[in-house]
């Protein structure tokens, strides 16, 4: 185990604004909890359903063919091989659809052939689940196909899946936050966070365009914030953490240069982005990056020379 | 621990100093390393990860394959050029280095050479893929591992932290230990190789069986409708083929949902494949209704619509209608409908039909397991329960565990239900033989009744319920069991309190609930207790034999008991249902005599055309005197 250890304990006078950030993210949080159960507890019995997701995947695929120039050559191939293939292979296309801005958007307008009871009852499911998503304050208040207003482009930044999205994301916005408030000032910490999180949107819209879910949370930021870090404090020893073995000898602390955890950070968003296939969506690598670039170059050029980095 | 400085050089040693690092500094070294190069290989073979995804979405299994090459080499080639780098670069892998530790070479005490580097490297590797050579640094007195003696280098420990040389009992027991470990992998690979040469055929038949399982490939489908008789006078569909395999449990409802689909995507017989989707989705009660209703609006004449509207009848439990239109069905001669007349017959009773229609479809080898369990049952269902046995010892044959054990219990229950001595029959035997040996079957709780009422005849008095609790993996079972325990210790008010309870609550299981009536029967004494479990009775399913089983307990309980009003009126609900017996039927007769209902056992005895003289029999005497009786007054 490694990790950081930057400002001892975090003191709140020491660093009021991550923690009005730290704050802000978890009332966000708890305020809409109840409304994130209830709409995944709702869209787990459209997904749970033995036929919706397959019965998607194959109509996805009548989509693609009609219209080829709007999909990538992948999805084209795919879209073939389902005839003479599984139901597997169709329940990964169901699956893929739901990302499909265009498709959910324009899909239940479509003829379709075949099965036509599967037809209307995936309409009638798309209808339903429209219905709950604009309930849901993820997709209202997160950066979609639908919902990419000026405002979006803030609040996504605040919204989180569960708890273990949140958690990680804070426990870095305080290590990194608590380190850099007190060398660069409480406002300027806090408009980098907010610009970094645009920086990270705008780049993993740039790669993939945003789809027909949403992009939340606040990694993109907190990516800008280790970017900034990074480009603030160069090669200064950073303390870390280490923990081997439960003996005197293998507990204790190193000191690496500031540039590393950046690295390392970046390095795995790097081979997350390059290994994935963008179709599959997942985690938003991209978003990482832009934000984790943006920090480094304002670092690296507004700090340059910088009393409180020398 | 720090970094160690770039700057720093060793200091020339004496060759016979021994200065190996601790033995869990090398590991934990090596652990780091690990973590560093896994972290080396994601990133730099991203893209090669991303064909192998690729590759595994457009089910492309050349393109897999070659992915999947691609990551292995070059995961070992970033292993290799990390070891390689490292140790020629810097004396040390960044574990090493953690660790204070270097790699020299032997003779001039030296950084490696390059050549020497890369032969420790690829050694190394072969160390990491085998697992075995690294023990060497538990057993080797300078403590190097065969790569470390090929390349002439040793890895020492710049801190002082050293190990002395391995102590010979520690040396002995690790080379035990590899010994063993190779003699049982050699073992393994060896038997692996005999079974491979010797079963060869059959290893690519079982692999092939594992293919036709799989839900999408439906080889059985393919199979099966190469040898399939003629519907109709026609080949047969294959969709039709899967219906009937489908209908027999032959093959999942995933597969019947790819042959129906299949059939979409022909055209071919789109109202079999809305009939298809209906059981696909049987899950999902509205959206298998919408599947019924197009089944009729795309071909309202064909033998599917007519069967989709025989499902409606059996939903409302319109039994009769049902049987009317399966005659009509069964004109179009499909055997999927067959398979369904199968379980209608039997669902209604009429095991002479059920025994004609499986004799009729017999021997059809892709439907032999269903046809041996109901071709049991019927016999079974009309007396011929020699015949049954002997049926059934086949069908068992055939099935696999799981279903062997659920049909086994079946039996079992009904051969225990007339007396004990059915626990020694093959129903029993089978049945109890795999439950002992997978009592976590017993979960389920027909099998955990029978598990008890077969244990009870096996073991007599001397049967402990506390036992059994340990065995039967079910909260239930042991609620049930604790009243047993109570009525063997003759505490009859608490079984009561815990029986009354499981047979009133609907929650409760329904082979439990069925098993905690049948027990009460057998306490209760008063008119008023065995009133209230005459309502239940009366609200189940009387197609049952559940039903009927409790019926008779309570007709022969009432009669014990001098209750004869309630004997008789349950004795007449069994008669209407046509659940009991001749002697049963007799006895009846009887009791409506006896309490002065003479015209309801005439009722009674109507139909029975036996005129024997009047003779000794109490029976024979009543009918005597009820024919001269009522045919004089009919006269």
């Amino acid at each position: 185990m490694l990790i950081p250890y930057l400002n001892g304990i975090v003191w709140f006078a020491k660093a009021p604004m991550t923690w009005l950030l730290f704050f802000m993210n978890f009332f966000v949080f708890i305020y809409f909890m109840n409304n994130q159960n209830n709409v995944q507890n709702q869209m787990r019995t459209y997904f749970e359903k033995n036929a919706f997701v397959a019965n998607q995947g194959i109509l996805y695929s009548q989509f693609i063919r009609k219209n080829p120039a709007s999909f990538s050559p992948l999805l084209q191939t795919m879209s073939k091989s389902i005839y003479v293939d599984t139901d597997s292979k169709a329940k990964i296309m169901g699956q893929l659809a739901f990302r499909d801005a265009l498709f959910m958007e324009k899909g239940t307008k479509e003829n379709y052939s075949g099965d036509q009871v599967a037809v209307e009852n995936w309409k009638d499911n798309v209808r339903q689940i429209a219905s709950i998503q604009k309930r849901s304050a993820s997709f209202q208040y997160g950066l979609s196909h639908e919902h990419s207003g000026p405002m979006n482009w803030l609040t996504y930044q605040f919204m989180h899946a569960d708890w273990t999205h949140l958690m990680a994301n804070m426990f870095f916005l305080l290590i990194f936050g608590a380190a850099l408030e007190p060398v660069v000032g409480s406002g300027m910490m806090a408009l980098i966070y907010f610009v970094a999180g645009v920086a990270a949107a705008y780049s993993f819209s740039l790669l993939s365009g945003f789809a027909a879910v949403p992009l939340i949370g606040a990694s993109g930021s907190i990516s800008g914030l280790m970017g900034l870090f990074a480009g603030v404090f160069k090669n200064r020893p950073v303390k870390f953490f280490y923990w081997l073995l439960p003996r005197p000898n293998y507990v204790g602390f190193l000191f690496l240069p500031a540039w590393v955890a950046l690295a390392m950070w970046s390095l795995l968003d790097l081979g997350g982005l390059l290994g994935s296939v963008e179709e599959l969506g997942g985690t938003a690598h991209a978003a990482h990056l832009g934000g984790a670039l943006f920090g480094l170059v304002i670092g690296l050029v507004l700090f340059r020379g910088s009393k409180a980095t020398a | 621990m720090v970094f160690i400085d770039e700057t720093s050089h060793l200091e020339p040693q004496k060759t016979s100093e021994f200065n190996s690092p601790k033995i869990v500094d090398r590991f934990l070294a090596a652990l780091i390393d690990l973590i560093f190069f896994c972290f080396l290989g994601y990133v730099l073979l991203s893209p090669l990860r991303r064909q192998l995804t690729i590759s595994k979405l457009v089910d492309s299994d050349s393109q897999f394959i070659n992915s999947y090459t691609q990551l292995a080499l070059g995961f070992l080639f970033i292993g290799l050029i990390y070891q390689l780098v490292f140790v020629a670069w810097k004396g040390a892998t960044p574990g090493k280095l953690i660790f204070k530790m270097k790699v020299i070479n032997i003779w001039d005490r030296k950084k490696p050479s390059i050549v020497s580097s890369f032969l420790r490297s690829l050694f190394w590797w072969v160390s990491f893929a085998t697992g075995l050579p690294f023990l060497s640094v538990l057993t080797n007195e300078k403590r190097r591992p065969f790569y470390d003696r090929i390349a002439d280098t040793e890895v020492i420990s710049l801190t002082g932290r050293v190990s002395a040389a391995p102590a010979r009992s520690i040396v002995m027991a690790v080379r035990f230990a590899a010994v063993v470990g190779l003699i049982i992998g050699a073992g393994i690979v060896g038997k692996f190789c005999v079974h491979f040469y010797l079963h060869g055929e059959e290893m690519n038949e079982w692999r092939d069986e594992l293919q036709a399982m799989s839900a999408q490939s439906c080889e059985i489908v393919s199979e099966a409708q190469e040898n399939w008789p003629e519907e109709d006078g026609e080949v047969a569909s294959r969709l039709s083929v899967a219906m009937a395999l489908f209908s027999a449990n032959a093959i999942s409802s995933e597969c019947l949902g790819v042959e129906a689909f299949r059939s979409f995507q022909n055209g071919d017989q789109i109202e079999l494949a809305y009939l298809a989707k209906s059981f696909f989705n049987s899950d999902d009660a509205d959206l298998s209704d919408s599947y019924l209703k197009r089944v009729c609006q795309e071909a309202p004449k064909s033998e599917a619509c007519g069967f989709s509207e025989m499902i409606e009848l059996w939903t409302d439990r319109s039994w009769s209608e049902a049987t009317q239109k399966f005659k009509e069905i069964l004109l179009h001669g499909s055997i999927y409908a067959k398979v369904w007349a199968i379980k209608h017959d039997e669902r209604v009773k009429d095991f002479s039909s059920e025994l004609a229609l499986i004799e009729g479809l017999w021997p059809q080898k892709y439907l032999a397991e269903f046809l041996g369990i109901h071709r049991s049952v019927a016999l079974w269902g009309l007396q011929r329960k020699d015949e049954a046995r002997i049926s059934l010892v086949g069908a068992l044959e055939m099935m696999e565990p799981n279903d062997r054990a659920e049909i086994s219990s079946w039996f079992c229950l009904r051969e225990l239900a007339d007396s004990c001595s059915g626990a020694t029959l093959p129903s029993c035997r089978s049945f109890y033989d795999f439950a002992s040996s997978n009592e976590d079957s017993l979960a389920t709780a027909s099998l955990a009744v029978t598990y008890i009422k077969a244990t009870e005849c096996r073991e007599g008095d001397k049967v402990e319920y506390e036992n059994l609790i340990g065995k039967i993996p079910n909260e239930q079972s042991t609620i049930f069991l604790r009243a047993l325990t109570y009525l063997k210790n003759g505490k009859t008010n608490e079984a009561l309190g815990i029986f009354k309870p499981i047979a009133r609550d609907p929650r409760w299981d329904k082979a439990y609930r069925d098993e905690a009536i049948g027990r009460l029967v057998g306490i209760l004494k008063t008119e008023e207790d065995l009133g209230e479990f005459v309502d239940i009775w009366k609200s189940e399913d009387s197609l049952s034999w559940e039903w009927r089983s409790q019926g008779l307990q309570l007709f022969q309980r009432f009669q014990k008991l001098n209750f004869k009003e309630q004997a008789l009126n349950v004795g007449k609900i069994l008669f209407d249902k046509g659940a009991l017996d001749e002697p049963l039927r007799k006895n009846l007769i009887v009791l409506a005599f006896q309490i002065g209902q003479k015209k309801m056992a005439w009722t009674l005895l109507h139909g029975d055309g036996d005129r024997a003289p009047a003779s000794l029999d109490s029976f024979d005497e009543i009918k005597y005197s009820l024919t001269k009786e009522f045919e004089k007054g009919l006269k």
